[in-house]
């Protein structure tokens, strides 16, 4: 039996590539920036931030945003491919179900109504992964509701969901004022400012257990993929099969969302790019993806800070501007070359 | 002279006649009802001594007092075209990015006057242009008159001590220092700094404004930080998030009212002289 030791191959050739990318990215990402600082002045004192500006600026400025762009970009690919496994949609991405509408309205409500409040750290970033998680469960509600969770009525219940929220927040938005408004606009862009250790090390803890378990989920969705019935014939549960899958996604979605706003584009584009490297087998995607889709975004970020130094670009308009093309170029490459 | 000759001067002489009979037909027709959609506008307006003649104002105008008790026409992005035409102006001030409006207004054959908001010079330029469109034009020579001497004697104040580094932040997401919007080298708020006897730490940059990350910042090492707040209860919670930055505890950090301090007035004497009182605070008056 040949096709187990190729998928093994398989996965260890995607592990590896988007691994490189990964650790090329955290290696290269703190060492430039909107400035030039002296490397050795860096490690000379570290610790003395107040007194060695190197030092602040490389752990503080740079390090803690490197290490929040690869756990945004990894959550939001790993999420991506298991919304596209699920609902066999290959343009599903974590935003389809209207996590993201969710956690805009519940993040500008807070900007709107709770300006410049105290524990700014976490007012944002809990209203908007409680908005997320709330979109999730009215979809996975009506969703049952109307006959068990076959992905057509999840699709249709996130679209009108995202419709309706979307409209809500546009409310909100037009009643804000002037820097409310621009606040607004700004979240939408997506954002991996403001990370401190601190938040890093809560994001880290509330993601670790969902990779974990979504990486074990490769066979699963693969036979998922092949249809409800090919599924339950293997004996898996498909209705709570998805409602689980969904469920961690989502929570990882919102998480993501939660600190660094709706960043686009990496959550559909990574995991098909990996698709399109290794293969449809979703014991290659999810690690690919998780993998990839952290280098991707650590990568856009380096992007986004150095491109017109000191002046900086938002990260959601340099995913799309740079994912774009290089994926237009992997499926044009590899999508013809297959068929 | 012969007949010919006569006819042509005749005919010139009517020429003329036309030409000239809608000019000063204008010139005579000075606005007597004037609405403003723009705050630093509604400023000039009233400082000219055209304040008399204003029958409304922007959602977002504030000053002088006088302007409570004038009707709301709207802000920059939702402009009240019906509240407008309401109280019958025949002089509209707006902002240049309000084309539509502009089409509108002049379509029902109303004058509309773009007031572009910028550099303390243009501020000053508009309102001799606005004291000639309204016939003030003695009121307008006096207020450019007032702010030239009076940002000339701050300038003055400050002349010869040593410049400190200066930081101008328009905004940032409270409590962190991500969405740090700071002021470049162009602009007003630039002006002013430069003017106070500081030197702006992006003064490079040339942009009235652009977000900065948190690096930029720390790279430049300021000695003194202005932030434009709108609410004072603020100050001091933003005072110690600076302070405790690293390398920032002996900064001198500076709220600035963002309700008028933005915005290009003949206010700007005063802004200018509370800025040079925090960056000099010896400095001789």
């Amino acid at each position: 039996m040949s096709p187990p030791v190729t998928a093994r191959r398989r996965r260890a050739r995607i592990v590896v590539l988007s691994g490189t990318l990964l650790a090329g990215a955290l290696l290269v990402g703190p060492l430039v920036g909107a400035t030039d600082i002296d490397l050795g002045a860096v490690w000379s004192d570290p610790f003395d931030w107040a007194g060695n500006p190197a030092a602040a600026i490389f752990f503080m400025a740079r390090l803690p945003r490197v290490l929040l762009a690869a756990l945004v970009g990894g959550s939001l690919a790993l999420a991506g491919a298991t919304y596209q496994s699920l609902l066999r949609n290959p343009l599903a991405s974590p935003y389809t179900l209207g996590v993201t509408a969710g956690a805009s309205l519940m993040t500008f409500l807070v900007i709107r109504f709770l300006p410049g409040s105290g524990l700014a750290e976490f007012t944002v970033p809990g209203a908007a992964l409680a908005g997320a998680l709330a979109t999730t469960m009215l979809v996975m509600v009506l969703a049952t509701r109307t006959g068990g969770t076959p992905p057509t009525v999840l699709l249709l219940a996130g679209v009108t969901l995202n419709f309706t929220i979307g409209a809500a927040v546009l409310l909100v938005q037009y009643f804000a004022d002037y820097t409310a408004t621009a606040r607004m606009v700004r979240w939408m862009m997506g954002d991996l400012e403001g990370a401190t250790y601190r938040l890093l090390a809560v994001l880290f803890v509330a993601s670790l257990p969902v990779w974990v378990l979504l990486l074990r989920c490769g066979r699963t969705f693969n036979l998922m993929s092949l249809g409800l019935e090919e599924a339950q014939a293997h004996g898996i549960d498909a209705g709570r099969a998805t409602r689980r899958g969904l469920l961690l996604a989502s929570w990882l979605t919102g998480v993501a969302v939660a600190v660094a706003g709706p960043v686009g584009f990496v959550g559909i584009l990574v995991p098909h790019a990996v698709r399109l490297v290794g293969g449809v087998d979703y014991r290659v995607v999810l690690p690919g993806a998780l993998l990839g889709g952290a280098g991707f975004l650590v990568v856009c970020d380096v992007l986004a800070r150095v491109a017109i130094r000191p002046v900086e670009l938002p990260i959601g308009v340099l995913t799309a501007c740079l994912g774009g093309p290089f994926f237009l170029f992997l499926l044009l490459r590899r999508g013809f070359a297959r068929d | 002279m012969t007949s010919s000759e006569l006819s042509w001067r005749v005919a010139l002489a009517g020429l003329f006649a036309l030409l000239l009979a809608p000019a000063s037909g204008l010139r005579a027709q000075v606005p007597q009802r004037v609405a403003s959609l723009v705050p630093a506008a509604t400023e000039v307006l009233f400082a000219i001594g055209a304040g008399g003649r204003v029958v409304g104002v922007g959602d977002y105008d504030d000053y002088p007092e006088a302007v409570e008790a004038l009707p709301r026409l709207g802000g920059l992005v939702d402009p009240n075209l019906e509240g407008i035409l309401a109280v019958r102006p025949d002089f509209v001030v707006i902002d240049p990015a309000q084309r539509s409006l502009a089409a509108q207004l002049e379509g029902v054959g109303i004058r509309v006057y773009p007031f572009a908001t910028g550099s303390i010079q243009e501020m000053l330029q508009h309102a001799r242009s606005l004291g000639r469109e309204l016939d003030v034009d003695a009121g307008a020579a006096q207020v450019v008159s007032r702010v030239a001497d009076g940002l000339a004697s701050v300038a003055a104040s400050v002349a010869g001590r040593p410049s400190p580094q200066v930081l101008v932040v328009f905004g940032r997401r409270p409590g962190s220092f991500a969405e740090l919007w700071v002021s470049g080298g162009v602009g007003f708020l630039h002006d002013v700094i430069e003017l106070a006897g500081g030197r702006n730490v992006f003064a490079d940059i040339a942009r009235p404004s652009f977000k900065s990350g948190l690096e930029g910042v720390l790279s430049r090492a300021p000695d003194v930080v202005i932030e434009a707040l709108v609410e004072d209860a603020r100050a001091a919670t933003v005072r110690a998030e600076w302070r405790a930055l690293p390398g920032f505890a002996g900064v001198k950090v500076v709220a600035i009212d963002s309700r008028w301090a933005l915005r290009p007035s003949p206010r700007v004497v005063r802004l200018a002289t509370e800025v040079a009182d925090a960056l000099h605070p010896g400095r001789s008056r």
